[in-house]
């Protein structure tokens, strides 16, 4: 049994409106294992975005952190000062962000960007030895060292999605959460880096959160996995089980919506909308679109419960059989 | 067989550069394209992006005149038609775009978009018989016209302002609906409910559907043929559980290896392709456009580009690999396949 590296408990990440706090990530607690990749899925609006930047310490007004812990090797992220935060950031914890093509600079070439992270982080090593690591961390993530004098308009999509992860790895962390990393990539060349973030994890020995809504990249990729729900992780288990079982009635629809290479079916979408966070219904977050709804469903919260070894589920169909 | 929208060896190039440094980028190829009159065919149309599905799109609905070839609605050139006959055109033949945030207008409720074609077309008699179309349009495809009509489009998610395309798209009653992409922002529970209203709203008013998109499965789920681009050429075209179950292209074999299976046990294909490092030429190349990635590259494909080889009686490849297949012609292409079903 790995040492669990990353935990997060009863995070609570909200935002603040006119009406009220909206609560974008509630009550949300798991642990990442070292060396362990770990998958976030939800659809869009359902707070894993927030949920990785809050990781990060980098939810900006009117969002806030209202409560929980996030405690990387049993010290608490969400009580260091801003710059206890910001040397963490990159060393121990870094972020691949979710378009790549956004997030480099375009007046600036690919070496300086990666510099950049290191210097600010130790300024005492010379420029000759910052410029000797640019074409070994430009290898690492498979590119040429041709690179690092280019321009980010110069590199396709996956080149600088590349680039990025060769900057969050540059301090080598020991958790990198990828948010998204491919959504704006085709299929070959998502397959392309995600291998490699793959190699690059397994050679750094560190973390992977991996954030996204693609169920088919969750599956190829993760070893457990976490489904949330309008804020809230509905459940927690090994990818295998989860893919196989789904114990939630929410995962075992989004898992049947997902089409098949194998045979030709009907579409089966999950009626009804996701909720308003602003204004959630009572009792379980999912009742409202649940087929297998009970009276209790709209009245009690449900809360957690590990149902067997490892697999965590938020549901009142779960809390019965066990008691 | 006659064909509805036919495109015969469109070619279109875009110039970039300046007045004296010129370069011309061709998007699209020699691409043909059939769909026939009757029975209604459901095509793909898969590539990623650059591959010149967006031009493919804008070709046939004639934004774009093509370089070079022709595209034919009912027989007559896009390019040519007379007012009266454009308009039945636009009438007959329906999009829906990408983007559901950028089709709407922010300072009109989403009401605009559904009376402007009943006023245009003449749709309705009266203020009431109008409402009631729309009303209609919108219940078959699940929409609660009372949580739907009368708001603006910032208070309706990407998934109900995109079910409201398609409700537009129907109320005409098109021969032809082109989607570009239409799933492609949406999240995959309601891709599932968009693509399963597309198609039941083509079986019900027998309407043809070509689907645009990168996204292979939902493409294999949603169509009887398909049409593979790579880098503004089709290499491969047939039927879809041809193509699918058994790409022949090495790009097809590459893409359908490529796509991460909802299947944790298994494996997401063999690495056989090499990274690209170095960005793609922007040279000519002669041959076959994929020959740089291509595993089984030979000699005579960097030197002519392949023709089609028919290697099953309903499917192409444009591939040397098949030399052993009969060559067809571009423009027949779809018409010697016949299109199954």
């Amino acid at each position: 049994m790995k040492a669990e590296l990353l935990q997060v408990r009863n995070l609570r990440v909200y935002y603040q409106t006119a009406v009220g706090p909206l609560k974008a990530v509630d009550d949300v607690t798991f642990s990442l294992k070292s060396g362990e990749r770990f998958g976030l899925a939800g659809e869009s609006g359902s707070g894993k975005s927030t949920l990785a930047f809050a990781l990060m310490r980098l939810i900006k007004p009117p969002g806030y952190i209202e409560g929980g812990q996030v405690l990387l090797d049993g010290g608490d992220l969400t009580k260091l000062s801003e710059d206890e935060m910001h040397k963490v950031r990159l060393a121990q914890i870094a972020l691949v962000p979710q378009g790549a093509m956004n997030s480099l600079n375009p007046v600036m070439r690919i070496k300086d960007q990666i510099i950049d992270g290191i210097v600010d982080h130790s300024n005492e090593i010379p420029r000759s030895a910052l410029e000797e690591r640019v074409p070994e961390l430009l290898e690492r993530v498979e590119l040429g060292p041709e690179v690092a004098n280019m321009f980010p308009h110069e590199l396709s999509g996956g080149m600088k999605q590349r680039v990025c992860l060769a900057i969050a790895i540059s301090l080598s962390p020991r958790v990198i959460i990828a948010d998204e990393p491919t959504s704006a990539l085709d299929v070959v060349v998502q397959r392309q880096v995600m291998l490699t973030l793959g190699q690059v994890q397994e050679s750094l020995g560190a973390s992977v959160l991996l954030v996204g809504h693609d169920m088919g990249l969750m599956a190829q990729f993760v070893d457990r996995i976490g489904v949330l729900y309008a804020g809230k992780l509905v459940e927690v288990g090994s990818v295998r089980e989860v893919f196989k079982e789904p114990l939630h009635p929410y995962t075992q629809l989004l898992i049947a919506c997902l089409p098949s290479l194998e045979e030709k079916g009907e579409f089966k979408g999950i009626p009804g909308l996701p909720p308003l966070l602003l204004n959630p219904p009572s009792g379980c977050v999912f009742h409202p679109r649940c087929p297998q709804v009970m009276s209790r469903c709209s009245l009690e919260v449900p809360s957690l419960e590990e149902v067997c070894p490892g697999r965590w589920v938020v549901c009142h169909l779960y809390t019965e059989v066990k008691r | 067989m006659t064909a509805l929208l036919e495109a015969r060896n469109v070619t279109k190039v875009f110039g970039s550069g300046g007045l004296f440094k010129r370069q011309e980028t061709p998007a699209l190829e020699n691409v043909s394209l059939f769909i026939r009159e009757s029975p209604l065919s459901i095509t793909g149309v898969v590539g990623e992006s650059g591959s010149g599905k967006t031009t493919l799109v804008r070709l046939l609905l004639g934004f774009l005149a093509p370089a070079e070839g022709e595209v034919l609605y009912k027989g007559r050139d896009l390019q040519k038609m007379s007012r009266d006959e454009r308009l039945e055109f636009r009438r007959e033949v329906q999009v829906i775009f990408q983007d559901p945030f950028e089709v709407y207008n922010p300072f009109y409720k989403v009401d605009h978009v559904l009376t402007t074609p009943v006023t245009k077309f003449h749709l309705a008699r009266s203020k009431s018989e109008a409402r009631k179309l729309i009303e209609d349009a919108l219940e078959v495809i699940g929409l609660r016209p009372e949580e739907t009509l009368g708001r603006y489009p910032h208070q309706l998610s990407g998934g109900q302002r995109q079910r409201i395309m398609v409700a537009r798209a129907s109320l005409l009653r098109p021969r032809i609906i082109l989607a570009d992409e239409p799933v492609s922002m949406v999240d995959a529970s309601l891709r599932a409910t968009i693509l399963e209203s597309l198609r039941k709203l083509s079986q019900k008013f027998d309407m043809s559907l070509l689907y645009i998109t990168h996204d292979l499965t939902t493409a294999y789920q949603i169509s009887d043929s398909i049409i593979v681009l790579y880098q503004g050429s089709v290499v491969e075209v047939g039927d879809v559980e041809l193509v699918i179950k058994n790409p022949q292209h090495p790009y097809t074999r590459l893409l359908v290896a490529s796509i991460p299976v909802s299947d944790p046990d298994r494996s997401w294909g063999q690495d056989s392709t090499p990274v690209l490092v170095s960005k793609t030429s922007t040279k000519l190349n002669r041959g076959c456009k994929f020959v740089d990635r291509c595993p089984f590259a030979m000699s005579i494909c960097r030197e002519n580009p392949p023709p089609f080889f028919q290697t099953d009686g309903y499917r192409a490849v444009r591939c040397y690999l098949y030399k052993e297949a009969s060559v067809i012609a571009d423009e027949t292409m779809e018409k010697a396949l016949g299109q199954k079903g």
